[in-house]
């Protein structure tokens, strides 16, 4: 089955790269609302056709974002929380970094400077070339 | 439904700050190309779209930051390619940082947002090599860049 599920770890690139897909956000999120469905009944609620809907599938799958079942002649599949679990985690992170990033120039910038002596002090040169740092 | 399936939020990032300082310091920070990775390799600053800026970080390598726009004192965009350390830009590997400056009564709010996330084209390794990069590397770079900054404006 899934790549993902082999090793128990999240694939976050295939995650990514499964998302990347607008069509195929629409098929998660249609499962997401149905919580368990086939591919028939996707393309039902999608303008997409079957095919298209289990290619789609395929690589949500492979992403480890959903599995599916079979139940008599049809294989329905639900959505797997982990995945997009561990997708949130590393945006989490991302915007963790710009934080950092952010502060360090909020005190860089706040800092007094050689030519100014305090932050509040009005206007200096013009800002474009001013900054020389070494 | 689940808010989990917001598939923007697997793309795009976006924080900001507010800072007590002059428009044209912050701005003068701000649009300095790749001012968010630490280098101590100094290398002139030049604002012009399409121009491509390195900087070189002692622990992590070397950064490409491309200049993409810049409106003075208003918005500054730039794309680099934070998962992938020592190689250039090619499509699949950058995602886009936009900052954009605006005062106010309480100082000079900065916003960014980067975007792209999606789209990155990163064997998983590298996307891991990326997040240990951003959760361990950067409060230790950036004390070197506080030190680097302090010493120069007492200089």
């Amino acid at each position: 089955m899934s790549a993902a599920a082999a090793d128990g770890s999240p694939d976050i690139d295939r995650i990514f790269t499964a998302l990347a897909d607008p069509t195929r956000r629409l098929v998660l999120e249609v499962l997401g609302e149905r919580r368990e469905c086939s591919a028939s009944a996707i393309a039902r609620e999608t303008p997409v056709t079957r095919q298209a809907v289990v290619k789609h599938l395929t690589v949500l799958d492979e992403a480890g974002l959903i599995e599916g079942r079979r139940v008599g002649r049809e294989v329905l599949f639900r959505v797997r929380p982990e995945g997009l679990r561990a997708a949130a985690a590393w945006m989490t992170d991302q915007a963790a970094a710009w934080d950092r990033r952010l502060r360090r120039l909020k005190e860089l910038a706040e800092a007094p400077t050689a030519d100014q002596g305090h932050n509040h002090t009005s206007s200096h040169g013009p800002g474009e070339s001013r900054r020389r740092t070494s | 439904m689940d808010d989990n399936y917001d598939s923007e939020s697997y793309d795009r990032i976006e924080r900001q700050i507010m800072i007590n300082a002059t428009l044209d310091r912050v701005w003068d920070l701000v649009s300095t190309p790749g001012w968010w990775v630490p280098t101590k390799a100094e290398e002139p600053v030049v604002r012009t779209p399409g121009h491509q800026a390195v900087r070189h970080n002692e622990t992590y390598g070397r950064f490409v930051v491309e200049v993409v726009s810049i409106e003075p004192k208003t918005y500054a965009a730039f794309r680099w390619a934070s998962q992938f350390p020592n190689e250039e830009l090619a499509p699949g590997r950058t995602t886009l940082v936009e900052f954009r400056v605006e005062p106010g009564d309480q100082g000079v709010n900065v916003s960014v947002v980067e975007s792209g996330f999606a789209s990155l084209d990163a064997p998983e390794a590298q996307r891991k090599a990326g997040f240990e990069h951003n959760t361990e590397g950067w409060k230790l770079e950036m004390d070197v860049l506080k030190e680097q900054a302090e010493g120069a404006a007492t200089a």
